[in-house]
């Protein structure tokens, strides 16, 4: 005997809302989509009308004055999904401006019910309900007409087996005395904000009753194909867990020096973050680590913030060698859409790319571009969102390296201007120092967590094949003042350098 | 010819003189477009509301009679469609037939630049279903 009802879960085909819903719409349930004008609240329901309605489950979409039809029709046609074909086949639209115009709620209910009772439609769909509140509030008693109306369109609607969206222009602030808020199963908020010159979309599922929705603000775009939601990550438990005591694979460089350093490579899973000046070989160290993973058949994905690809592959190490592997589709890179992103949005499609390529190396260029790519509203909690992104990722198995620049400081020692160093499992410094009038670079490995590794400061040279690890720097004191001293028997990268004292 | 060769004049013309009849007078012409008119109206109601169909048959209005000259009293009729077949009804038919082809079509091309011509098109056979296209129309009295 089964002791509870199913209630069986609609997929809406509107990429991520399935997921933020708690796994799909409810069937039969009576929703709110509520938000300020021009918050993508008409789109969203026409997109999930076109994705669910077929022969066995019909559409009627009344319209009530709010936007004029032509007009929505016009500009709704606009969009991928609105296909006319099925106008009058499995979607019909109803319109009952006259019916609002001098009628009574009974009218209008009497009217919906109507069409619904003869064409037995499984999605029902008012836009704008708030239209037809506000003709109840000019001419009757307000909210007890008004909850009764509701009341009755909910149990009507449901009782036909219909799973019906009201559609309105809400403030936050009405949610607290608009009865309809309190018959709703389902509540979607719509949010557009701007924040210096940048627009950002965000939805919120506030109840959605007999499930679990994903809490909080997930953002969304709207392009040509309608409404995509990237929901928020929450960071669950690793995808590939390490056993206690079990050894972890390593990531080679194939830097056999810095490999060396690293205690063997870099251990599998881990977050790296390459901290060091501009110019002082940071992004010729991450390339290098995509184009090892290609060698070894651990795919990578290089993860644009900074620069321009192409100048990936017109610099060393790789050359033209590491633009043929991004043709031949071997490493994977996702150029940055600066200033209106969030951090939802970009591990979205790093996600989708690591799949697409069953991808095990990320690296992030540059930290910083990063955070100036994201939408002014998301640098607020860049850290903190930074947090999510590599524990998310790492959890999935991927190694990622991130790169961060640094001025350089002869008074103290950073690693990240983001406060993120303690986010990371390793950290590979990179240093300019001055030896005998010139400027030479010096790389260490800070940290590697749970693993012994070099501590040596080694000077460093980038050649056309790449960073050409050098002595290490041992005999000498002050190396991070930038101007060392000399002690006896100082091995030299090049000639004498000046003596203490 | 398919329907998706159709074009809203050939269309809009096909229906007025079938419906007018072969050697149909303007007074014949003058109901035909008003009956086409009104399956139109049933069908495009529920899709852009009652004040959607005024406006653009207002707009349709507007374009036509500036080749058609209605008089004062048509001008003032308050319902837009009545303004055209007493006007119709004084025509010689052809002209009657002409005019009113014009009208309906540019009542259906304004609807299509707002909202595409194939929803228009799909919306006009339905409204004027059994209509068979493919076969051309008899003429009216001269």
């Amino acid at each position: 005997m089964i002791d509870k009802v199913p209630i069986r879960q609609l997929p809406t085909t509107v990429p991520g809302l399935d997921q933020i819903l708690g796994g799909g719409l409810p069937e039969f349930s009576f929703n709110l989509i509520a938000g300020a004008p021009g918050s993508g609240k008409t789109t969203l329901a026409q997109q999930i009308m076109f994705g669910l309605a077929g022969a066995k489950c019909p559409a009627i979409y009344f319209t009530v004055v709010g936007e004029p039809p032509l007009k929505m029709l016009r500009y709704q046609q606009q969009y991928r999904f609105f296909d006319p074909e099925r106008l009058d086949e499995s979607v019909r639209f109803v319109n009952l401006s006259q019916d609002l115009v001098g009628g009574t709620l009974d009218k209008i209910l009497a009217r919906i019910v109507k069409e619904v009772e003869a064409t037995s439609p499984g999605l029902v769909f008012v836009d704008s309900f708030r239209t037809v509140a506000q003709a109840t509030e000019k001419t009757h008693d307000g909210d007890i007409d008004l909850q009764h109306f509701v009341q009755q369109l909910a149990i009507r609607l449901t009782g036909w087996q219909a799973t019906t969206f009201l559609i309105g222009e809400y403030q936050p602030n009405e949610a607290e005395h608009d009865p309809v808020f309190t018959v709703a199963d389902g509540l979607l908020w719509l949010h557009q904000s701007m924040d210096r010159n940048s627009m950002v979309r965000k939805i919120q599922v506030m109840k959605m009753r007999g499930q679990a929705p994903v809490p909080g603000l997930h953002t969304f775009r709207i392009t040509g194909d309608g409404i995509q939601i990237f929901p928020r990550v929450i960071v669950g438990p690793s995808e590939k867990p390490i056993r206690k005591g079990e050894p972890r694979k390593r990531l080679l460089l194939d830097i056999d020096e810095l490999d060396a350093m690293l205690g063997g490579g870099i251990p599998a899973g881990y977050s790296v973050l390459v901290a060091g000046p501009s110019g002082s070989g940071k992004s010729v160290l991450a390339t290098q680590f995509i184009m090892s993973g290609v060698r070894h058949e651990e795919p990578g994905i290089l993860a644009v913030f900074e620069k321009r690809p192409n100048e990936y592959s017109q610099t060393p190490p790789g050359g033209t060698a590491f633009g043929q592997m991004i043709r031949q589709g071997k490493v994977g890179v996702i150029r940055s859409r600066p200033l209106d992103l969030s951090i939802d949005e970009t591990l979205y499609e790093i996600v989708e790319e690591i799949r697409r390529l069953k991808a095990r190396r990320l690296v992030v260029d540059s930290l910083s571009g990063f955070e100036l790519a994201l939408a002014p509203t998301f640098r607020e909690d860049f850290r903190e969102s930074l947090y999510r992104m590599v524990a998310v990722l790492t959890g999935m198995g991927i190694t990622m390296m991130m790169t961060a620049e640094l001025e350089d400081s002869y008074t103290d020692l950073r690693f990240s201007p983001h406060g993120t160093a303690f986010l990371t499992d390793v950290i590979i410094m990179q240093r300019y120092i001055e030896l005998e009038g010139q400027l030479q670079r010096v790389m260490s490995v800070v940290k590697v967590r749970g693993s012994a590794h070099s501590k040596d400061i080694r000077a460093f040279e980038i050649d056309k094949g790449g960073i050409r690890i050098g002595q290490a720097l041992r005999n000498y004191a002050g190396l991070l003042t930038g101007a060392p001293d000399e002690m006896e028997g100082a091995a030299r990268p090049g000639s004498e350098p000046r003596k203490k004292g | 010819m398919t329907s998706l060769e159709l074009t809203i004049e050939t269309v809009v013309a096909h229906v007025i003189a079938r419906r007018a009849g072969s050697g149909a007078d303007a007074a014949a012409v003058a109901v035909a477009a008003r009956r086409a008119y009104d399956d139109l109206v049933v069908v495009l109601v529920p899709l852009i509301g009652e004040a959607g169909v005024d406006a653009l048959v207002a707009r349709a209005l507007h374009v036509t009679t500036r080749e058609y000259r209605l008089n004062q009293a048509e001008e003032e009729a308050s319902e837009p469609f009545g303004r055209v077949g007493p006007w119709l009804e004084r025509q010689k038919p052809t002209v009657a037939l002409a005019a009113a082809s014009t009208l309906l079509a540019t009542f259906a091309a304004l609807l299509a630049t707002l909202i595409g011509e194939p929803l228009t098109m799909r919306y006009l056979l339905k409204a004027w279903p059994g209509d068979d296209f493919e076969k051309p129309p008899e003429g009216t009295a001269a």
